[in-house]
């Protein structure tokens, strides 16, 4: 069900209050209001939607009981990004102990080649939906083939359209930090990405 | 200004060339590499940004709060402000001690508190909806008008457990 508009900061505020007292219905609106923010970055750090749904609701489950820890030093958001955060990168590192081959050829995807939640682009001719789906398989491949500390700072400030700021508070790092390793993430994906198309392997639409 | 210095200042602005320094857009003018570039991650930034957004799958606040309801009854008040009194830290016996302080002095207080109100509101009945006589809370009314505006879950069957602790069940819309 769409929602009627985004909560205020200050109904942000006194929820999480309600929130620390063990109202769960209030904490439930606040779980209405960045699942969606917060789901789709662990899903662009996992690129995978049953994983990413596991570590979602994890990382609301620890947000609700580390409440009454939460002094509202930072906003409540890049606070849950946090813990967000730190989920996802403990299970790619897991992955990467368990599966020290992983291979690009293999992209973690749903069973029919699509990931299930995104909504077809019902305009598009079969081809292009074809070379679409394509296209953003090989862009998704491009991203988890970052380094992870670039891939959460790529898809923190490029999708998520946080700031500077706020990321350098998500992932505690300096703010030169977060600069420096969006430089490098670019020009990875610029290298990877523009490679394709050299090749002729996706196209970019204009 | 050299190639290496041009391509950096292209990175930090996508290859846009709608905000360059004039001596870039003049590097730009006359080298073939660079605008080159400047075009590469124009696309890249194309690429990437491209990628439809995804949402939470259907129910899932509903069952994330089925959840805290599995691991038990609804944080007290009482214990909220226990863990705020206690550092985190602090071995297990200091909360427990402090929370039991604190569970004496709230049980006279909250005796007299039951005292004043005859008829506690419906929703206060449930463990989700734990009544906190302070003042820096939201009302009760402001939540009800919060969630008729944005709740996407519901509660549908609040169940009294023989200790009188509500157990909520939640579903989507
Ligand atoms: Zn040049």
């Amino acid at each position: 069900m769409a929602k009627a508009r985004e909560l205020s900061q200050s109904d942000v505020e006194a929820l999480v209050e309600r929130s620390k007292a063990g109202d769960r219905r209030a904490f439930g609106l606040l779980v209405d209001e960045y699942k969606d923010r917060i789901y789709n970055y662990v899903s662009r750090m996992l690129n995978d939607p049953h994983e990413a749904e596991d570590v979602t609701q994890e990382a609301f489950l620890r947000a609700y009981r580390s409440l009454p820890r939460f002094r509202g030093a930072s906003s409540f958001h890049t606070w849950l990004y946090r813990i967000a955060s730190n989920l996802a990168i403990d299970v790619v590192r897991k992955r990467k102990r368990s599966e020290p081959t992983y291979s690009l050829d293999e992209p973690l995807e749903s069973e029919d080649g699509e990931y299930d939640r995104e909504i077809p682009d019902s305009n598009l001719s079969p081809e292009s939906r074809t070379s679409t789906r394509e296209t953003r398989l090989a862009v998704r491949r491009a991203i988890m083939d970052l380094p992870e500390k670039l891939r959460d700072v790529m898809i923190l400030y490029e999708l998520q359209g946080e700031t500077y700021e706020d990321i350098a508070e998500i992932l505690d790092v300096p703010l030169g930090t977060v600069k420096s390793r969006l430089f490098n993430a670019r020009n990875r994906l610029k290298g990877s990405l523009m490679e394709l198309v050299q090749a002729g392997e996706i196209e970019v639409e204009q | 200004m050299t190639c290496e210095k041009v391509q950096s200042e292209l990175v930090t602005c996508w290859g846009s060339t709608e905000q360059l320094s004039v001596t870039v857009a003049e590097h730009l003018d006359g080298c073939e590499t660079c605008r080159a570039e400047a075009l590469m991650l124009q696309r890249t930034r194309l690429l990437l940004t491209s990628l439809p957004e995804e949402e939470a799958p259907d129910g899932f606040t509903a069952s994330v709060l089925e959840r805290l309801e599995q691991e038990g009854p609804a944080r007290s008040w009482l214990e909220s402000i226990g863990n705020l009194v206690i550092p985190v830290r602090q071995p297990q016996w200091a909360r427990v001690a402090t929370v039991g302080l604190v569970l004496a002095l709230a049980v006279a207080g909250g005796a007299m508190w039951m005292g004043q109100s005859n008829q506690l509101p419906d929703e206060a009945q449930l463990a989700t909806t734990v009544p906190v006589p302070s003042q820096t809370l939201m009302e009760n009314a402001e939540l009800e008008e919060l969630l008729r505006r944005h709740q996407t879950f519901e509660v549908t069957q609040p169940l009294a457990d023989d200790m009188g602790v509500g157990l909520v069940m939640y579903t989507s819309y």
